[in-house]
């Protein structure tokens, strides 16, 4: 095999363009993900919007880990999702957003339960959030099913998503949440 | 029954179990990888302590924690609620810092549903 000339100068312009405040792309681990959220704190340790943002961007990474269709396994023999992760800072504010591969089946799913949650005041979020937490754990969950309804309660505006088609099993799910600038 | 007392690291908060007194904290930040294999020691605590007939005062006093957490702490309190249904003596404490508006909403969220003591006290 050659050794390829990578051109890594067209992703840094790419990457520039947005401003990230963090990137990632990869296996994520326990370890990586808390490393990424010491970065959040040190970077807006002056935004008074803090704790939203980093326990919207702990939420988003923790499904990565979860439940990112691609897997690779770590050097400890665990299983850990692979994906990006960006925060990015604007004139109005910051974006959180995750992109990782899903299986095309939890397409509908994923698209029901982010309208349903779009379509709801903070009020019924609310309500909403309180019933799933007091019921079961769904089958498939290592949590409570919650996650989408607390990113949607803590961040400003709906929540905005894409899939992208790979093939006839897979797809690339991106979602995003945003938050506004107090001044 | 033992006390048990589990130190705080990045992603887990620090845990008090103290069988004596039959009082239980838990301090600090909570989204560990896996929430209900990082609390089952206190769920373990809770049926000793209850099978023992023990009243228990149980205090959160947390920063922030995931919503797997959350759910957890969901289960606690359900776990209190039933010990207290059945004769139990039971007080929990929700803590919160003075200028955390959130964890404050929080702690009234989880107690709405709840008829056991919960004292919901602000510190500087």
């Amino acid at each position: 095999m050659e050794n390829e000339v990578i051109n890594l100068f067209k992703t840094y312009q790419e990457t520039s363009e947005y401003n990230l405040l963090v990137s990632f792309k990869g296996r994520l681990s326990q370890e990586v993900l808390t490393e990424l959220g010491s970065m959040i704190r040190t970077s807006l340790s002056t935004e008074s919007k803090i704790k939203k943002i980093f326990a919207v961007f702990i939420e988003l990474a923790q499904n990565m880990l979860h439940y990112s269709a691609e897997r690779k396994i770590n050097e400890e023999q665990k299983e850990a999702g692979v994906g990006i992760l960006i925060v990015r800072e604007n004139s109005v504010g910051y974006h959180v957003a995750s992109g990782n591969l899903v299986l095309n089946e939890k397409i509908e799913f994923l698209t029901e339960r982010i309208q349903k949650i779009n379509s709801m005041s903070k009020d019924e979020l609310k309500s909403f959030y309180q019933q799933q937490l007091r019921s079961e754990r769904p089958e498939d969950s290592k949590g409570a099913g919650v996650g989408l309804i607390d990113i949607a309660r803590k961040s400003d505006g709906p929540l905005v998503f894409r899939f992208d088609k790979l093939d006839g099993k897979l797809s690339f799910f991106t979602i995003s949440a945003f938050f506004t600038k107090e001044n | 029954m033992e006390s048990l007392h589990i130190q705080q690291t990045k992603t887990s908060p620090e845990i008090i179990l103290e069988s004596d007194k039959g009082l239980a904290e838990i301090i600090g930040e909570s989204y560990p990888e896996n929430a209900m294999a990082f609390y089952k020691p206190v769920f373990d605590w809770l049926s000793a302590i209850q099978n023992a007939n023990k009243q228990i005062q149980f205090r959160f006093q947390m920063d922030y924690f995931n919503t797997s957490s959350s759910k957890v702490i969901m289960d606690i309190l359900d776990n209190l609620q039933k010990y207290h249904d059945k004769g139990g003596k039971v007080e929990v404490e929700w803590l919160y810092k003075e200028d955390d508006e959130d964890m404050q909403e929080t702690g009234e969220e989880f107690s709405s549903d709840l008829s056991l003591p919960f004292k919901m006290k602000s510190y500087k």
